[in-house]
């Protein structure tokens, strides 16, 4: 029984990683239990809440947050690029969430996948009685999972729709205020963009 | 103690009639409950048909009908359906339609026009219907922009008492009830002394050895412990069957009752001396009643009058009577705080009764 114990812990750290999903069987987990939130009978904040931690582990906010400041990212110190980072990842999972929450019982479907070197974009519908909604994740590979590092709705980058307001907010305001603002909008929540 | 014991003599004469002390109490109870049943539904603007043309059948369209559910009696309908129940049957104030592609339009980051189909003749369900569609908007809007700004947050504290919403129930209550105090006691005091005269009761009383005012006077006390009688247990009415805030301090609450009353009881006298006969009494005790009580916001609040009307309100018996109890139950401000209007009403009895007093010629239709 302790042998079996052994081989199935060794089989565990050795053999399963090497068995990674593919990007679009990794996404059909994510999008499968994202799935299941949605259209469970938790509250509205509850769903936000379930959906915000599961996203957590698929979307690499800090390479999209990086791509939405574009030049600007440079011009930030080590500890405002810190700060930013944590607070977009906020910006980026309610935004992206809250679409999400739009549907009461979203009905992905796998529309296929490009692999384009170590990256893959994963196209995938939400398909409703009347219409269908097209949503683009572009992925890279993080170790034996994958993270998103963009996503396409209904061809709108959701990080270049953010990038343009932070844009359009820097050319008016200094990082600082627009740290203050996001800080007022998003750094409440868990406290983890106050780190 | 001539003025009371006149003041019992007429205390006597009003308890005979039983039937009549307990109209004085049924027929307000009666006229409250209907009022508040009709005001008082609990539904709101949720009463109100607003007809949704869905067009889009997207998940954008599905949470806004879903919003408006909340505030309104929302009902899926066909664009025919929905301009025959707005424009043929006016069933419907207004009528939305959401137009095709809306979600598509919405998540691709793009604007999209809804249509509203309204009868403006429905004008205060139509209002409502915008502040719902105002709200929806926005968090609409808030939705498209995670950078929008709060710059001001509005957060509200009762700096007047302990209760941060009240209902209709508390304008009502109060209101009815002074109203039909009113409108009791000109009738009683009119009726009162026009009888005395028909049965030549004044005529004797005016060679009886006592002042005018000390006969006047106890008469209106009389008067005045009904009407205060009254109004207290419509209050207290409206406390048990409605859940009416009476205030913190009991004592507060009947003295002022007891002001108010004696400035009404006072100026029903000014009343009754302009009426010559019984006949004239009906139409112009009516008459003063429901104007004093239209324009001291009895029968609803003092914003709802223009501008002008508010500036004649101000002046008048009913509304510092209506303003002097609010305070007390729904504010629970203390006698001190209230003293201005109580000194308002105190005066106004006051010059009433002296005005009454020389216009009132006790028994001389009887001599001529």
């Amino acid at each position: 029984m302790r042998a079996l114990s052994i081989v199935l812990v060794v089989w565990l750290l050795v053999v399963a990683p090497a068995q990674a999903a593919s990007p679009l069987d990794y996404t059909r987990t994510i999008l499968d239990q994202a799935h299941t939130i949605v259209a469970s009978s938790q509250a509205h904040n509850e769903k936000l809440a379930a959906l915000s931690a599961l996203f957590s582990k698929f979307l690499d906010t800090d390479a999209m947050g990086r791509q939405a400041l574009g030049a600007h990212w440079s011009s930030l110190t080590p500890e405002q690029q810190k700060e930013f980072l944590g607070l977009f990842r906020e910006l980026l999972q309610r935004t992206y969430v809250q679409k999400l929450l739009l549907f009461e019982n979203p009905n992905f479907v796998y529309a296929g996948v490009q692999q384009t070197g170590a990256d893959a974009v994963v196209d995938t519908k939400i398909v409703t009685p009347r219409d269908q909604f097209d949503v683009t994740y572009r992925l890279q590979p993080a170790g034996d999972t994958w993270l998103a590092t963009a996503i396409t709705v209904e061809d709108v980058s959701l990080t270049a729709n953010l990038g343009s307001q932070l844009n359009d907010l820097l050319s008016r305001m200094s990082v600082d205020d627009l740290l203050t603002l996001m800080r007022r909008k998003y750094g409440n929540v868990g406290g983890a963009a106050q780190s | 103690m001539k003025m009371v014991a006149v003041m019992l003599k007429d205390l006597r004469l009003i308890c005979r009639d039983r039937f009549g002390l307990v109209a004085l109490l049924v027929v307000p109870i009666v006229v409250i409950m209907v009022v508040a049943s009709a005001t008082q539904s609990g539904d709101g603007s949720k009463s109100i048909l607003f007809p949704i043309v869905n067009e889009d059948q997207g998940p954008v369209a599905t949470a806004l009908i879903r919003a408006f559910r909340e505030h309104l009696d929302v009902r899926e309908v066909s664009r025919t359906a929905a301009q025959r129940l707005v424009a043929d049957t006016n069933d419907a104030p207004a009528a939305l339609i959401l137009p095709p592609e809306l979600s598509k339009r919405y998540l691709a980051q793009k604007p999209s026009t809804a249509q509203l189909l309204t009868d403006p003749a429905q004008w205060r369900e139509l209002e409502a219907i915008k502040v719902v569609m105002l709200l929806a908007d926005r968090e609409t809007a808030s939705l498209g922009d995670p950078f929008s700004q709060e710059l001001l947050t509005v957060r509200e504290h009762n700096i007047t008492g302990d209760h941060v919403s009240f209902s209709s129930l508390e304008q009502n209550i109060p209101g009815f009830s002074l109203m039909f105090v009113l409108l009791t006691l000109i009738f009683s005091v009119s009726l009162a002394l026009r009888e005395e005269e028909v049965w030549g009761t004044s005529a004797r009383l005016s060679v009886a050895p006592m002042r005018p005012a000390s006969l006047l006077g106890g008469k209106l006390l009389a008067r005045h412990v009904v009407g205060t009688a009254q109004l207290l247990l419509l209050l207290v009415f409206g406390h048990f069957v409605y859940g009416l805030r009476l205030g913190h301090s009991p004592v507060a609450m009947i003295l002022v009752a007891t002001a108010v009353v004696a400035s009404m009881t006072c100026f029903a006298a000014v009343v009754a001396a302009f009426v010559r006969t019984r006949e004239q009494a009906i139409p112009v005790g009516l008459a003063v009643a429901f104007v004093l009580a239209s324009l001291g916001g009895l029968f609803w609040p003092l914003y709802d009058l223009p501008k002008s009307m508010q500036a004649i309100a101000s002046t008048l018996i009913t509304t510092w009577s209506m303003s002097a109890i609010q305070d007390v139950i729904l504010r629970d401000k203390s006698l001190v705080v209230v003293s201005t209007e109580l000194l308002v009403l105190i005066a106004y009895g006051l010059v009433s009764f002296l005005i009454a007093l020389r216009l009132f010629r006790y028994g001389d239709e009887a001599h001529s």
